[in-house]
């Protein structure tokens, strides 16, 4: 169970995010909203990227009080990864498995599944922007998270790439993984269908 | 025609100047404020006469001079392409030739310093009569402007991103994290790393060779104070690319000790080089071990201190401060007091504001 409580994100004096509870259990969460209605800060604040007021936990593991384990038990992929671009996939996949404690034959399975194998030994620099958002995708699903936050997964994928994340989405699910997708296109499947969340008055809330 | 020489000067030329006035005052201490009052003049001619006489001495020179051309073109390079100063590309509407007159002309204000201190050289050239090396020189400068200017005439005709890069290190091997930032070094900031070298290499050497009757500890203390300052534009890089690139970072489960631990593994790294310096020149191995571990916290501390606000100007004007109070206290011989101090504080920091700070939106 996903727990936000009295949660605020303020720039400036203009509040983005200002809500008062939402309870997620383990599901497969559509977020709709507008550009700039505060989707991205929203999951970055559930993916523990960013400073906010108030309460998030996860299992009763609380974000502030016990960040380390919390932030073990989600992942969050952004709509745009960056990464360095002198360093490799490769690099970057055994950074994620040691420091997410995961076990290396179900990263060779993702690493498999997404099919970035015949590029992930290369420089991050000569990836295109398709090829970074399936290594993102790998990253993100890398140890034994209760939730991945998946912003925008599916801009820039190929409809191959885009059938087999659904899938994972669907097993891991399956597994007891919750995921939060923000997405502008249809994010449904014969794997499974999502409830819709919407972003509505600074708050997410239930259609 | 003036409204273009003066646009270019308060875009470019004084800008360059802006950024590099730490570096310049560095210069200018250790060509005018490491010698006596009276004898600058004398150590000045020694020097040209070196240079006049010694094709290895005038070579090492020269190799001086290219570096820090090649930090200019680097600089005129990666301003061009910031979107706020796009209109440089507009120079391709001139004719070639004229757009490489404007070039030489960025190049020799930029080059300026240099081009003072050569000609003071090649007029006592001429006086003592070496004038192969006054050719020389003005033949160097000569090529060395003209092929920036060119280098860079093509750079802005083109639309692919600047040639001008060493060839790259692959490592075979997985990377831990302080060599990500290693890597970093030497793939997005090598020329910035050479003369950051350079500069504290200098520096240390300049006062370990300050003549003494007695081993005098302060002297290395202050050279690596030097040291530390030339590393700062290093520190802001590297915090940059943390918000830029590394962000993925933070949303990982690694705790902030094992977080802090691993940075001061990356400043351990990169401050070696100084370290088997002081070694090398004599300094005792428990001394050389205390100003290493003293090095090391002032970069963190300046590391940590931009996690409260990723600003250049007041972080080192903050360095700045903390530079003089650490040469006081060195003089004073109270230096391992700040060696903890600064390892505390840098903690301090980086523990309070790690997950506190957010680059604002733009």
């Amino acid at each position: 169970m996903l727990h936000f409580l009295n949660v605020k994100k303020i720039y400036g004096t203009h509040a983005v995010i200002d809500m008062p509870s939402l309870q997620l259990a383990s599901g497969i969460y559509w977020l709709r909203g507008a550009n700039g209605s505060g989707k991205s800060t929203f999951l970055k604040m559930a993916g523990g990227l960013i400073p906010f007021e108030g309460e998030i936990t996860i299992d009763d593991i609380h974000l502030k009080r016990n960040p380390t384990e919390y932030r073990r038990a989600v992942s969050y992929v952004e709509a745009e990864p960056l990464y360095p671009y002198f360093v490799s996939g490769l690099d970057l996949v055994h950074f994620f498995t040691y420091t997410r404690k995961a076990d290396k034959k179900s990263t060779d399975q993702l690493v498999e599944a997404i099919g970035i194998g015949r590029f992930y030994k290369d420089p991050i620099g000569t990836y295109s922007s398709g090829m970074v958002k399936k290594l993102s995708l790998v990253l993100a699903f890398i140890g034994q998270c209760r939730f991945i936050f998946l912003d925008e997964p599916l801009v820039t994928l190929d409809q191959a790439a885009v059938e087999t994340l659904y899938q994972l989405i669907g097993e891991y699910h399956r597994e007891g993984t919750g995921f939060i997708i923000t997405s502008h296109q249809l994010v449904e499947h014969h794997y499974f269908n999502p409830t819709e969340l919407h972003m509505k008055d600074q708050s997410v809330c239930f259609q | 025609m003036f409204s273009v020489a003066a646009l270019l000067f308060k875009t470019v030329v004084r800008k360059f100047y802006e950024r590099n006035t730490g570096f310049f005052l560095f210069i200018f201490f250790l060509m005018f404020g490491i010698v006596e009052s009276t004898q600058i003049v004398n150590y000045h001619l020694s020097l040209m006469y070196g240079m006049l006489h010694s094709v290895i001495f005038l070579s090492c020179v020269c190799a001086a001079w290219l570096f820090y051309m090649m930090k200019c073109v680097a600089f005129v390079s990666g301003y061009s392409d910031l979107p706020e100063n796009s209109f440089l590309y507009k120079l391709n509407l001139l004719s070639y030739r004229r757009r490489l007159i404007w070039l030489l002309f960025i190049f020799t204000l930029i080059d300026l310093p240099v081009l003072v201190y050569s000609s003071l050289i090649v007029a006592v050239g001429i006086k003592e009569g070496a004038y192969g090396a006054v050719l020389s020189i003005i033949s160097f400068h000569v090529v060395v402007l003209v092929g920036a200017s060119l280098l860079l005439a093509a750079k802005l005709n083109s639309l692919r991103p600047s040639r001008l890069r060493f060839p790259r290190l692959r490592f075979n091997r997985p990377l831990p994290l302080p060599l990500f930032y290693i890597s970093a070094l030497f793939h997005r900031y090598k020329i910035g790393v050479l003369l950051t070298k350079g500069f504290s290499f200098f520096a240390i050497i300049g006062f370990l060779h300050i003549p003494l009757d007695h081993y005098e500890y302060r002297t290395a203390l202050m050279g690596i104070l030097f040291g530390v300052a030339a590393h700062l534009v290093l520190v802001f890089e590297f915090r940059k690319m943390e918000e830029n690139n590394l962000m993925f970072l933070r949303g990982l489960p690694i705790t902030l000790m094992h977080r802090f631990l691993q940075l001061a593994a990356v400043y351990a790294l990169i401050m070696i080089p100084e370290l088997a310096l002081l070694i090398v020149n004599h300094t005792p191995l428990h001394i050389a071990a205390g100003i290493y571990l003293f090095s090391i916290g002032l970069l963190l501390l300046s590391h940590s201190r931009l996690f409260i606000e990723l600003d250049n100007d007041k972080h080192v004007q903050y360095m700045l401060g903390l530079f003089l109070i650490s040469f006081m206290l060195v003089l004073f011989k109270v230096y391992l007091l700040e060696l903890v101090a600064v390892w505390a504080l840098a903690f301090y920091y980086f523990r309070t504001y790690f997950y506190r700070f957010e680059r604002m939106p733009l």
